[in-house]
């Protein structure tokens, strides 16, 4: 009974009544209480009590209900509402009740009102209004209290401020992030240049330092990457800047293209260009604008388009003829000569397999294969083994 | 009669799909159109039916597991037609009768078969010619009727040759050309 509190009868902003019907008196635990011959109302939020001759109400939080039962009435004893409660929390207003030891409360009711309220009840309880933010700090208030903290001034005027204010915060929070990244960067510049100094060291000391780690960590230092990347400030023109940029890729990547087999994607050329740039990053398309420029021999790297649409970069040193030998040999090898391996017998060779033996990804081993296969130096075998490749012996057939 | 002895490439497996690569593709048609032919003659077949086409050993190979798809056959037997080794019977195109050698070339074979064996200016029936016991040695023994019929008709038409229809069967009448 000491979880009840006195409000004034007016309902709180956002709060909503749902049902409400005569209730004939109020139990503190099993005793009998003399508030009597009243009303109740149920809202999203709270249950209210309130007796006609009174302009008071008495107010339950919803929040500290834990169960609600029903406890139909016999001959002498009326219907009620079972409400078990938590303990009372210490920041409630005053209520009718200092204290009391009972947990539960019950509400006599007419036998009729019984299912439709106890129904009423248990659907506010699941939804669960008071959670909302909105009741956070209401639900136990006392309007009569007068302290809410003031909420600022509405209207136009108000809106806007707050707009200010959060886009204000929104632009501090952005530039002390950006703050870190500038530091960063300069501080990036000068461990270039200490990583320089040190693979020149260790350069100069000569090759007796030939243990693992050393040359672990020479490759990692000499491998940091570009240390004065191009950059789209520094170029007036976008046409020009593409091809600095294409000067840029070709001159960095051509060991790596080369130790790959003389040919490389383009998306793994955009990866490590940006790799080896670190911090100003360039994007997809001006990555394949500026390949699109290295077309001509001038470049050490072209870039090539399959008929599937791959593109790659290639060496321009690297010829069709010799790729095409190099995948007829690995599949001699592989499906067995001219006369097969005993009795006639060949295996046939997957995409998956050439980029695997080949060490190639296995986009590139498939345009390789299918390029064989237009320069007529392999044939497919389609089965429902799915697609194989054999080398072309059809040279010996006979009409 | 003895097994057909398969060559090589009826074992290697990219033989039974259809290249790719249109130079390549042209060699391999050719085979094809060997293998069939030769096989045909051994089995004497002379008709097919492209529905029942694919169960035709030369069409597939069940020790490599393979076979060639529908289309590729439907592309060779076309090719026949093409070069004059298939004559499709019906106009839907679904069956056809192989010559293994064109009708010109067995014109050509009965008229020399006629002359070295003295049958010029008499009447032979078909029977003798592809029963007979004077060409058990030759190419057309055992050919079918309607095959040899077509190249006696060529031969009628050159001049070289003159068929008889009696009632008790066809027969022939080789000319002096």
């Amino acid at each position: 009974m000491d979880r009840w509190y006195w409000t004034d009868s007016s309902m709180m902003p956002g709060e909503v009544a749902k049902y409400s019907c005569a209730c004939k008196r109020l139990y503190d635990g099993d005793d009998r209480t003399s508030y009597e011959d009243g009303h109740l109302s149920i809202t999203n939020v709270r249950l209210m009590w309130k007796h006609p001759s009174q302009s008071k109400s008495l107010g339950l939080s919803l929040a500290l209900v834990v169960l609600v039962e029903e406890e139909t009435g016999g001959f002498l004893s009326s219907a009620k509402l079972v409400i078990h409660l938590s303990p009372r929390p210490p920041e409630q207003p005053d209520g009718p009740v200092g204290k009391s030891s009972n947990a539960h409360i019950k509400l006599a009711i007419r036998q009729s009102d019984l299912q439709t309220s106890l129904s009423q009840l248990q659907a506010v309880l699941s939804d669960r209004a008071w959670v909302s933010s909105s009741f956070r700090n209401l639900s136990l208030n006392h309007p009569t209290r007068g302290n809410a903290p003031k909420a600022p001034r509405a209207g136009i005027l108000g809106i806007e401020r707050a707009l200010e204010a959060k886009q204000q915060a929104a632009n501090e929070s952005i530039s002390s992030a950006f703050e870190d990244l500038k530091q960063l960067m300069v501080q990036a510049k000068d461990m270039v240049a200490l990583s320089h100094n040190i693979a020149a060291r260790i350069k100069e000391q000569g090759h007796d330092s030939s243990s693992d780690e050393t040359t672990q960590f020479r490759s990692c230092l000499l491998s940091l990457g570009i240390d004065d990347p191009v950059t789209r400030d520094a170029v007036g023109s976008t046409n020009e800047y593409h091809k600095k940029l294409a000067n840029e890729i070709s001159s960095a990547l051509t060991i790596p293209v080369q130790e790959a087999g003389g040919v490389m994607l383009l998306s793994e050329v955009y990866c490590r260009i940006n790799r080896a740039r670190g911090m100003q990053l360039l994007s997809p398309e001006d990555v394949a604008n500026a390949c699109s420029l290295m077309k001509n021999s001038k470049y050490p790297l072209n870039l090539h388009a399959f008929e599937s649409g791959v593109q790659v970069l290639q060496l321009s040193s690297l010829s069709t003829a010799k790729l095409v030998k190099e995948t007829r040999d690995l599949l001699e090898n592989e499906c067995g000569g001219r006369d097969g391996f005993g009795e006639g017998r060949w295996r046939g060779v997957s995409a998956g397999e050439v980029a695997r033996l080949a060490g190639l990804p296995l986009m590139l081993a498939k345009e390789r294969l299918l390029l064989c296969e237009r320069e007529g130096a392999v044939l497919r075998d389609e089965s429902n083994q799915g697609l194989n490749f054999y080398p072309n012996y059809f040279d010996a057939l006979e009409a | 009669m003895a097994d057909f002895t398969w060559p090589w490439y009826y074992n290697f497996p990219p033989f039974f799909t259809l290249q790719t690569n249109s130079e390549v593709r042209r060699s391999q048609l050719e085979s094809w159109c060997g293998l069939v032919l030769r096989w045909a003659r051994h089995c004497n077949v002379t008709s097919i039916d492209v529905a029942s086409c694919s169960s035709l050993p030369v069409f597939s190979n069940a020790e490599v597991g393979r076979a060639l798809p529908p289309e590729g056959i439907s592309v060779v037997l076309h090719e026949l037609a093409k070069r004059g080794n298939l004559e499709w019977t019906d106009k839907s195109k679904t069956r056809g009768q192989v010559l293994w050698l064109s009708t010109g070339a067995w014109a050509d074979q009965l008229y020399r078969w006629a002359q070295a064996t003295s049958k010029v200016n008499t009447v032979c029936t078909l029977y003798e010619l592809t029963q007979g016991d004077e060409s058990t040695d030759q190419e057309f023994f055992g050919l079918s009727d309607d095959v040899v019929l077509k190249a006696l008709r060529l031969l009628e038409s050159q001049g070289k040759a003159e068929v008889i229809e009696t009632p008790d069967g066809t027969g022939v009448k080789f000319l002096q050309s």
